[in-house]
Order: C-alpha cells, then sequence, then structure tokens
C-alpha cells in the first residue's frame, strides 16, 4: 500500500473494529443486538460506540455493523446523502429495508470489486406492510435474508443457539431474551466482546435503538474462584 | 418557408420571449394521433389511435410497455418516443437491478423531463418531436403523467394528447369526477369514449386501431390490441352502428337508451 506516496488509499486491514451483530425476528418485527465495543486491535479501545442507528428518510430502517468501524460510519454519510436526496424529492415513497438492503449490497460488491471493500459485515432490519425485513451484507458482497441473523463470531456461536430456541411469532420478551443468551454467550467466549449493549428494535412504529445496558455475567464458578491448576490456590 | 429569423434553434429567444423550436416540436404532439390517459384509485389506462400510413401497411404501435408497473402511450414522431422508451427502459431495469424494487413513477418522470430539458437548451441539439402518457403504479399507488418536448411534466386523473385531443379532453373533463370508484372495465370504457371524440368523420374504432394498456399496483403493464380490445370496442359502439353494447351513460335509464350525452356528436371539421 501506498500509504505514504500519497498514492490511493484502502482498508487493507481494519483498525478500529466492532463484533458480532445478532438480530431476530420476532412476532411484532425485528430485534438487533451488539455490544458498544471499538476495539483497536485486541485493546478494548473505546467502549461506549453504537453500531446500531435507525436510518433512511422515514428512520425506519434499522442499521447494525460489525468490522471496521470507520468504514461503518463512512456507510452511514452514504445513506444520509441518500435519504437527503429522498426528502428533496418529496414523493412520500422512501427506501424500504429491502430496497436499501439491496442497494448497500451492490455498494459492497462494488467496493470489493475494486479491491477496496468496506470492511464490515451488516445487517438490515425493517417492518413495513406488516411485514418484517432481516438481512445481512458481508464484505464481498454476499447477502441473504433469514428469520434470524448473527455476524461475526455470532455466526459460530449464537446461531446454534438460535437454531435451537427460534420459532415464528416469538414475542418481544422471548426475543429479547434469547438475544441477551446469545450476547452474553459471545461475551464469554469472544475475547473482542465487551457486556455492555444495545438492542435496537424495528416494529410498525418505526426503528429505534434501546439505551445501552450491562450484561448480566457470572464469575463464581468454583474453577475459576479456586483455579484450575494443581496449586489450588485461586491460580492458573 | 422560414416564418421568421427566431427559429432556427433552440438556443435564440424571439423578442416575443418565445423559443419556436420548441413550440414547433409542441406541434409534432399535436400531428400524432390521439392518445388518451385516465386513472382510478386503483388503476391508470392509457388508449391510443393508431394510424396505418397505407391500406397495404400495418398500423403503427403507440404504447410501449417500460417496466412490469408502467407503459406509456405516445402522440409525435415515433421514432423520438422509442428513444425515450428505450431510455426509460434501461432506466427501470438499472433501478431494479440496484433495490430490487420497481421505480417511483413520478422519479422517472421527472427523469425523462429533465432529458427532454436538455434538449431545448443547446446547440446543435433539438427537442423530443413526443409527447409521452405514462401510466404506472407504484407504492404511493397508480398514476398518469404527461411530459412535453419542452421538459415540462404534470401529474393528471386524466388527459389527452394528440390530434383533435380537445374533444377528447372535453370529455374528459366532463366525466373525470366519477372515475376515481371505477372499475377497470368502466374506465377502459371511458378512455375509448374520450378516444372516440377525437376521431376525424368518416373514421370509427375498431380492433386495428385502438390499443389500450393498463396497470394497477398488483397487475402488471398490460396492453389490450385486435382481438383482445374488440369486446371493450362492441361495448361503446354508437347506437347507428350496432347493437349497444352496456354502454356508459349519465343518465339514470340504464340499456336501451345509451346516448351518452346530448350534444357531443358534433360533427368537427377536421383540424
Amino acid at each position: 500500500m501506498a500509504a505514504r506516496s500519497g498514492g490511493a488509499q484502502r482498508t487493507v486491514h481494519p483498525m478500529v473494529t466492532g463484533g458480532s451483530v445478532c438480530a431476530i425476528k420476532y412476532a411484532d418485527g425485528v430485534l438487533v443486538a451488539a455490544d458498544t465495543l471499538a476495539a483497536y486491535g485486541s485493546l478494548a479501545r473505546f467502549e461506549s460506540v453504537p453500531r446500531m442507528k435507525a436510518v433512511g428518510m422515514a428512520h425506519d430502517v434499522l442499521l447494525a455493523a460489525g468490522g471496521d468501524i470507520s468504514d461503518y460510519q463512512q456507510m452511514l454519510k452514504f445513506i444520509e446523502a441518500a435519504a437527503v436526496e429522498e426528502y428533496a424529492i418529496n414523493d412520500g415513497a422512501s427506501m424500504s429495508a429491502s430496497a436499501m438492503h439491496h442497494w448497500l449490497t451492490r455498494l459492497m460488491y462494488n467496493r470489493r470489486s475494486k479491491m477496496d471493500p468496506l470492511w464490515n459485515s451488516i445487517v438490515v432490519c425493517g417492518h413495513r406492510d406488516g411485514k418484517a425485513y432481516l438481512g445481512t451484507t458481508d464484505l464481498y458482497g454476499t447477502m441473504y435474508e433469514d428469520n434470524f441473523i448473527a455476524t461475526g463470531l455470532g455466526a459460530h456461536m449464537a446461531i446454534p443457539l438460535m437454531r435451537k430456541t427460534w420459532k415464528e411469532g416469538m414475542t418481544e420478551e422471548e426475543a429479547r431474551a434469547l438475544l441477551v443468551e446469545c450476547m452474553r454467550v459471545l461475551f464469554y467466549r469472544d475475547t473482542r466482546a465487551s457486556s455492555m449493549i444495545t438492542i435496537g428494535k424495528a416494529c410498525a412504529e418505526g426503528s429505534s435503538v434501546g439505551e445501552p445496558f450491562q450484561l448480566d455475567t457470572y464469575w463464581e464458578h468454583e474453577l475459576f474462584v479456586k483455579g484450575g491448576g494443581h496449586r489450588g490456590d485461586g491460580s492458573w | 418557408m422560414f416564418r421568421n429569423q427566431y427559429d432556427t434553434d433552440c438556443i435564440t429567444w424571439s423578442p416575443a420571449g418565445r423559443i419556436h423550436q420548441i413550440e414547433y416540436a409542441m406541434e409534432a404532439v399535436k400531428q400524432g394521433s390521439a392518445a388518451i390517459g385516465l386513472r382510478s384509485n386503483k388503476f391508470a389506462v392509457v388508449a391510443t389511435l393508431k394510424r396505418s400510413s397505407s391500406e397495404l401497411s400495418s398500423y403503427q404501435k403507440k404504447i410501449f410497455v417500460i417496466d412490469d408497473n408502467m407503459g406509456i402511450a405516445i402522440a409525435g414522431l415515433v421514432a423520438d418516443a422509442r428513444v425515450l422508451a428505450k431510455y426509460m427502459r434501461t432506466e427501470c431495469i438499472n433501478h431494479r437491478y440496484v433495490y430490487d424494487e420497481p421505480m417511483q413513477v413520478n422519479r422517472l418522470v421527472v427523469q425523462v423531463a429533465d432529458k427532454a430539458q436538455i434538449g431545448t437548451q443547446r446547440a446543435g441539439s433539438r427537442p423530443f418531436g413526443v409527447g409521452l402518457l405514462v401510466a404506472g403504479a407504484d407504492s404511493t399507488g397508480p398514476h398518469l403523467f404527461v411530459t412535453e418536448p419542452s421538459g415540462q411534466y404534470f401529474e393528471y386523473v386524466a388527459m389527452a394528447i394528440g390530434a383533435r385531443s380537445q374533444a377528447g379532453r372535453t370529455y374528459l373533463e366532463r366525466h373525470f369526477e366519477e372515475f376515481a370508484e371505477l372499475s377497470l372495465d368502466e374506465l377502459i370504457q371511458h378512455a375509448l369514449l374520450a378516444l372516440r371524440e377525437t376521431l376525424s368523420s368518416g373514421s370509427e374504432l375498431t380492433s386495428s386501431n385502438v390499443a389500450v394498456g393498463y396497470v394497477s399496483v398488483d397487475k402488471p403493464f398490460t396492453i389490450l390490441e385486435d382481438d383482445t380490445i374488440q369486446g371493450y370496442i362492441d361495448l361503446v359502439k354508437k347506437p347507428d352502428e350496432a347493437p349497444a353494447g352496456d354502454l356508459l351513460s349519465d343518465a339514470p335509464a340504464p340499456a336501451p337508451d345509451p346516448a351518452p350525452d346530448p350534444a357531443p356528436e358534433a360533427m368537427e371539421t377536421e383540424g
């Protein structure tokens, strides 16, 4: 990369990154969870960076992202520009979650084809005309829709939990409990996860992001306290 | 040959504040055979009167499908219309590729109008000699737009363009208030009745010279012509032509006296 010579710059490695995003459809729409940590490598550098936002002209689409935080912020700028354009057209139409997901997928694929990807996994949620929408796209522009989605390490550790627990028409309480459980497992096992999370919602009333809150965690397991080693003095 | 010294191109104003080339282009629209458009709360309908250049030739196509949710009826230069139709199709298909959704009708119409406007402000270029009736349906319901060579565009509930279209507009002005709740069949009959007003004396609506297009939010743009329009033409036959069908009438008496209106059988002189 010609970084210092003033040549073209591109993301070869993500720098400040966010972790997994978990999202599920439930009876009234979609819930999505992500923690608020922006890590600089393995350093827990920024602890309260929101990684989900209500976007679009009608603010009815919920976009959550993992991966490079600055690329995510740039993506938000593109979306805001498109929303401003739609606001100016003023014809009562606004981009649906589905349309935005397809558009962002084109954007991601276009950037990867320039060997300059937006280094993110995104999750797009929405609710319109009585139908919930949930889809994801990665930095190569691979997209799909599903009833539940997890990105990053969540694709390995949250998906099995979702497969086991998810069912059609879950209540909001059940869905929240499932997401919290997924995020807790991720916090326990993913070194780049934090226990401070936000849960966002896309439903008939629109999209919103809840206040960050701390996951309940338990560290008093016997071996954690007295240690698993041969010494039995609490050290490893 | 020249009417005045200010009409040889689009970038010269006349002292009266007019751009004659644009007005000539609008004349080209008026010389094309008529196109009628109207819409209800559910459907947008266009109807056209097709011409054939001779007994031996086919009738010139005047309705073009743009996308599943949109079609146009044209009056004026068909060659120019085909350029615009191709542009509109391309825009629609690109929009579907990017967003996986059909295009908003008004947004495409704005793009077409912008494209038409360019032809009115550049040396070495000329305005499109065609007017479009754009019938489409999108997330905000059915729509009917008209674009002009000048780059202007308007949305209507009912409009007619082309030769003798004033007679068609007169018909539509008398009836448009009832259109909102009408069924597709009733809308098509109104379209044909309005189209009939634009006929020159001695000619009549036939399945060969009429084409109708319709679209709704859940039905793709569909063209009715030849065999598929014959039934509707039978329905609006003038009483003296043949046994009348279920003619639309503002008179309360239904079938037996199907005269749509007292006066307007007027024998117009050719325009």
